[in-house]
């Protein structure tokens, strides 16, 4: 190969080398990686990729980790704090980035940009979430509390927003519980053929009792009729909370806002960790690794923050065109499971059929560990075009306050 | 000075009541410097002179003020001397001896302790937001510090005044006394209090009830904010800006705290939306009172009409204390009519509006029968008979031939023009229009429309049974529709307009809604009745009908609404279908009348409230209103225009004349000449002359 430069841009090739992920716990005081704490999780998923490609020995320049809720035990910066307390060099600084559900994407992005740059030779993107701990918004911020922001931004909660694109999208409830069941029944597929084995890492405490081996949300056997009969999630706050009437201000031609989306086809509240090590070819080669997949384009958009969640197809398109792509050169999609309107929304607005997109299941059926799902889904991606002897693939999510981001990978061989 | 070194610092401001004026503001920083500086003055007793504490601010001072910094010139010497005072060391007690609200409540709040004479017609609180303020002088600092951000946000955001009990219960205020030991008890605390210091500067002091930073805190924020826009969309800036302050002002310390709430009152103050509400809800309704003439003597009032509105006037005049003969069509349905009246009567018992021996006098002032001969000894009569031409012409002959000459008589038509009706008379100068809005009794506007006929006699008869009856009043030039319906039917013209074009019903809905209208016009055609609405679109396409009719398609799309058996919400079937009771949806709706193009949501809203302001405009031009004072008044007490706006005139001065005139134009381009913009107020764009000066 090449020095690892691409002739036409002046850009280094930035690579993925392997990565590793934890199980999802359930988001709850009685799920299996409530007692541990952000940092322990997050030190965790470092070791486990540490041993795997030995990185912390070979001077990496920092690592950066997704965050979406950075407060109180998941505050400050813990990507540092992960490093020291996994007892690794001191040398090795770290970075937090937050961007809601796109935290952890934006952790690879940004990893992916500064070894593009020539800033870096070698990075651990990663991301982490315990949302048993720090519930969803738990940072704060204006959105929400503050009335003269929340009248500019026409502030809607994720769950309103969610509803609000199945009415104007005329997603039914039988539709969005379809696509749910769909979901649950790709994931467990994949857990009994083995497609996560190679990426999952059991977690153990620091007694060496596992906790978790496998993902804790997913609810085999689930059919749509068992969805159904699950309660709105979000008619309270629509009917008597005021904003079915908040969202008709910004969408007039909403009658009726409705409220399709339950527990059961959103994504799952859960806890869990992911890294991967991102580089040049040449300091993987120093670490005796070989290039899985190199890192084509990344983008991000905004829109509507009201409607909020129809970002991934914007996202998607404006990758494709910085990696010169079309979407036809695409063979597999990972779409983030925030809510099925989400997917079937990105479906409506690509035309790309549902076989290409989510083949694992997602957030719905084994959760969404918000600072860590963007990792997540460019590491089931890698291990699915591999495992299926495909080239290239799309990870993007929906975000919050209307955002959406996007990378493109392609499979390296060799 | 009292007894043991106790000041008493007495209010008493020009007026019947106490108002807080610049000049007072000044006056009183003077006196609090004076107290503070008296090495006698061992403690203060603020009070007042007035059989009220203080009323508030000075609204024509205020109104006046239209930039922040003139507002600030108002209000910073009181906050400043507020605030001198509850850290000048000495112990402060309010002596409320009667209603403290608004600025004067914010003035008890500068004390240490509250001690109200305890008498049931005394009120407390800060009621600003219902002319679209907010407390300026640390009110929404002062009071969630002393009872917590969730109680002192119900009591800020719905301006509710509470009486002395709930005061106390609230903790507004923190004793009562017999009006009479008020001083006393209030000098005494003084005089025991030593050092006084208000809790909030105090270390260590702890804000009662949530925390605006806990997790609860940032979601009772956020409900309040989905609530507020629940109901007023985003028409309603004095309750963002409290919500606001109370948000960042409470995780602050007091000086701050303060310093975010000034800057909010600053902009509200100085906004055209609190002006608008001002003018509209303060001042026209003083313009629209009527003027009683006491030389005249009115005992009786014949009323012709047995139906809602007859009913509803009979008994607002046997409210008013006349006594009412009601003419209907025969002695059963006399005694029916008779039954409905009763009927209001024990609504208004029940409410505690009206005692029942109230009721029972009034009822007992109102004679009910067929026979037009009890007209012979009345005053004044008020017909308001079926509205239709003849029916109407029919039963003036009638009421002419029974009454004495010199009787005035009244129609109540909501745009029958009155000089048509007059031509059955004889002597058509004893005409005169008395536009009721329903229900009677309870809706303050009464349109006066007066023909170039109608005598002054008529006239003063007219204004001063109006006066009897509480109302407020607008008075109009003869026209087809008046002012009122006229600007009502360009609404609702203009909505069935958009349905024939294919908009759905819900975009005009929520299009108005989000404006600030409790309905939009296709609710309204809903609740009108079609077939009655289609009546209404024809009759004022007639000679000279207005040019907001030009081009419409109102009676196209009703008719063919009524021919697919659609005629609104009684018959469950309308615009809209009435499954479970609640509107939703009518699909045959999209199939009756396709997208014939895209007409994009803006051009919907502007339509529906430019076509409103057009044909006040022209109402202007041609006579019909001669004051947008009270015509402003009469669009948002008679059909629910939104006050934010002030009325479709004080709309045009908030948008700007200019850009007012560019969006009609822009409008005329692509809808037709009925968006054509009147020369006056082309003229009004070029000199940026305004409808309303303040």
């Amino acid at each position: 190969m090449g020095p690892g430069r691409q002739e036409e841009t002046g850009l280094t090739e930035a690579f993925i080398f392997d990565a590793v992920r934890t199980p999802r716990g359930k988001g709850r005081p009685d799920g299996a990686l409530h007692v541990l704490s952000p940092v322990e999780l997050a030190a965790f998923a470092l070791t486990a990729l540490d041993k795997r490609t030995g990185f912390s020995q070979a001077a990496p320049d920092d690592v950066i980790f997704g965050v979406g809720d950075g407060v109180n035990d998941q505050g400050a910066n813990m990507a540092r704090s992960a490093v020291l307390l996994a007892g690794m060099p001191e040398s090795i600084p770290g970075l937090t980035v937050s961007r809601f559900c796109a935290s952890g994407l934006d952790a690879v992005n940004a990893a992916a940009g500064r070894v593009m740059a020539g800033q870096a030779d070698l990075i651990v993107a990663g991301g982490v979430e315990m949302m048993s701990l720090i519930p969803i918004a738990g940072t704060g911020g204006p959105n929400g509390s503050d009335a003269a922001f929340n009248n500019a931004a026409h502030h809607t909660p994720l769950g309103m927003a969610a509803d609000l694109l199945a009415t104007v999208s005329g997603h039914s409830r039988a539709d969005v519980d379809a696509y749910a069941a769909e979901s649950q029944a790709r994931a467990a597929r994949a857990w009994d053929e083995g497609r996560f084995d190679r990426s999952v890492v059991p977690v153990a405490d620091n007694t060496g009792t596992v906790l978790l081996e496998r993902d804790e949300h997913i609810r085999r056997g689930t059919t749509a009729a068992d969805l159904g009969r699950l309660p709105p999630a979000f008619a309270g706050m629509g009917e008597k909370g005021g904003f079915d009437a908040v969202v008709r201000q910004r969408y007039p031609q909403v009658m009726e806002v409705a409220h399709v989306h339950t527990a059961g086809n959103s994504s799952g509240i859960v806890d869990a960790a992911a890294a991967m090590l991102i580089g040049t070819r040449e300091a993987g080669e120093r670490l005796g690794l070989t290039p899985r997949a190199r890192i084509r384009s990344f983008a991000t958009t905004a829109m509507d923050p009201c409607l909020m969640l129809a970002s991934p197809a914007d996202a998607t398109a404006q990758a494709l065109a910085r990696a010169g792509m079309a979407q036809g050169d695409v063979d597999l999609f990972e779409v983030n499971e925030a809510f099925a309107s989400v997917v079937l929304h990105f479906m409506e607005r690509t035309g790309l059929d549902f076989e290409r997109i989510n083949v694992n299941g997602g957030g719905i059926s084994m959760g969404h560990p918000i600072g860590a799902t963007g990792v997540i889904l460019v590491n089931t991606l890698l291990d699915e075009l591999e495992r299926t002897g495909q080239g290239t693939g799309v990870a993007t999510l929906c975000v919050g306050l209307g955002m959406g981001v996007a990378t493109t990978i392609e499979r390296v061989q060799g | 000075m009292l007894e043991g070194g106790i000041a008493l610092l007495t209010i008493d401001t020009g007026g019947a009541v106490n108002t807080l004026s610049g000049a007072f503001n000044a006056a009183f920083a003077q006196a609090v410097e004076t107290v503070l500086a008296d090495e006698a003055v061992k403690g203060i007793v603020l009070t007042s002179a007035k059989d009220d504490f203080a009323a508030g601010g000075d609204l024509d001072e205020l109104r006046a003020a239209m930039t922040p910094a003139a507002v600030a010139a108002i209000v910073d010497p009181f906050t400043a001397a507020l605030r001198r005072l509850e850290t000048g060391g000495k112990p402060v007690v309010a002596a409320l001896n009667g209603t403290a609200l608004g600025g004067g409540y914010e003035l008890a709040m500068g004390a240490h302790r509250r001690i109200a004479a305890d008498r049931p017609d005394a009120r407390f609180g800060q009621p600003e937001i219902g002319l679209g303020l907010m407390p300026g002088a640390g009110g929404t600092q002062r009071l969630p510090r002393m009872i917590g951000l969730e109680k002192a946000a119900e009591l800020l955001l719905t301006g509710r005044p509470l009486d002395a009990k709930a005061a106390l219960e609230a903790g507004l205020v923190d004793e009562l006394v017999p009006a009479e030991a008020l001083i006393e008890r209030a000098a005494d605390w003084a005089r025991g209090a030593g050092a006084a210091q208000q809790p909030w500067d105090r270390k260590g002091y702890v804000l009662p009830g949530l925390d605006p930073n806990s997790q609860k805190g940032r979601m009772w924020f956020t409900g309040a904010w989905a609530k507020m826009r629940q109901k007023a969309a985003g028409t309603d800036a004095a309750a963002t800006a409290i919500l606001y302050a109370l948000h960042h002002g409470l995780e602050r310390r007091i000086d701050p705290a303060l310093a975010i709430e000034r800057r909010q009152f600053l902009a509200l103050a100085s906004g055209a939306e609190a002006k608008n509400r001002i003018r509209t809800l303060f001042y026209a309704p003083r313009a629209a009172r009527p003027k009683a003439d006491p030389g005249m003597t009115i005992n009786v009032i014949g009323v012709v009409g047995g139906g809602t509105m007859g009913n509803g006037i009979a008994f607002a005049a046997a409210q008013a204390g006349y006594r009412v003969a009601l003419i209907d069509l025969d002695a059963d349905k006399a005694a029916e009519s008779l039954g409905r009246i009763g009927a209001i009567a024990e609504r208004q018992v029940k409410r505690g509006r009206m005692r029942q021996e109230a009721a029972d006098a009034l009822m007992g002032r109102i004679a009910a029968g067929a026979d037009y001969n009890a007209l012979g000894s009345v005053d004044f009569v008020i017909e308001a008979v079926f509205e239709r031409t003849d029916v109407k012409h029919d039963v003036l002959r009638r009421i002419e031939a029974a009454t004495g000459a010199e009787v005035p008589i009244a129609s109540n038509t909501s745009t029958l023009p009155i000089g048509g009706l007059a031509s059955a008379l004889k002597d058509p100068s004893r005409m005169i229009g008395m536009h009721f809005f329903a229900p009677v009794e309870v809706m303050k506007l009464l349109e006066i429309i007066h023909t170039d006929r109608t005598s002054d006699g008529v006239k003063r008869a007219a204004q001063t049974i109006a006066a009897a009856l509480r109302k407020q009043v607008i008075v109009v030039n003869d026209g087809l529709g008046f002012f009122t319906s006229r600007i009502v039917t360009s609404m609702s013209s203009e909505g069935m307009t958009l349905v024939a074009e294919g908009v759905p019903a819900q975009v005009i809905d929520n299009v108005m809604t989000r404006n600030g209208f409790a309905i939009g016009a296709a609710t309204l055609a809903e609740l009108t009745k079609l077939p009655l609405l289609r009546d209404i679109m024809v009759s004022m396409t007639g000679p000279g009908a207005p040019v907001c009719m030009t081009g419409s398609r109102g009676a196209e799309a009703l008719d063919r609404l009524i021919a697919a058996g659609r005629e609104g919400k009684l018959a469950g079937k309308g615009l809209y279908d009435y499954a479970e009771g609640a509107p939703g949806v009518w699909p045959g709706l999209a199939e009756l009348f396709p997208a014939e193009r895209a007409v994009p949501v803006e051009d919907v809203e502007a339509r529906l409230f430019c076509t409103q302001s057009l044909e006040a405009v022209r109402a202007l031009e041609d006579g019909t209103v001669t004051d947008p004072l009270t015509a402003d008044m009469a669009a948002v007490t008679g059909w629910g225009y939104p006050v934010h706006f002030g009325g479709p005139f004080g709309y045009i001065d908030t948008v700007g004349a200019a850009a007012f005139v560019a969006r009609c134009d822009a409008l005329a381009e692509r809808y037709g000449a009925r968006f054509a913009v009147p020369e006056r107020l082309r003229a009004m764009a070029a000199s940026g002359e305004r409808f309303h000066a303040l």
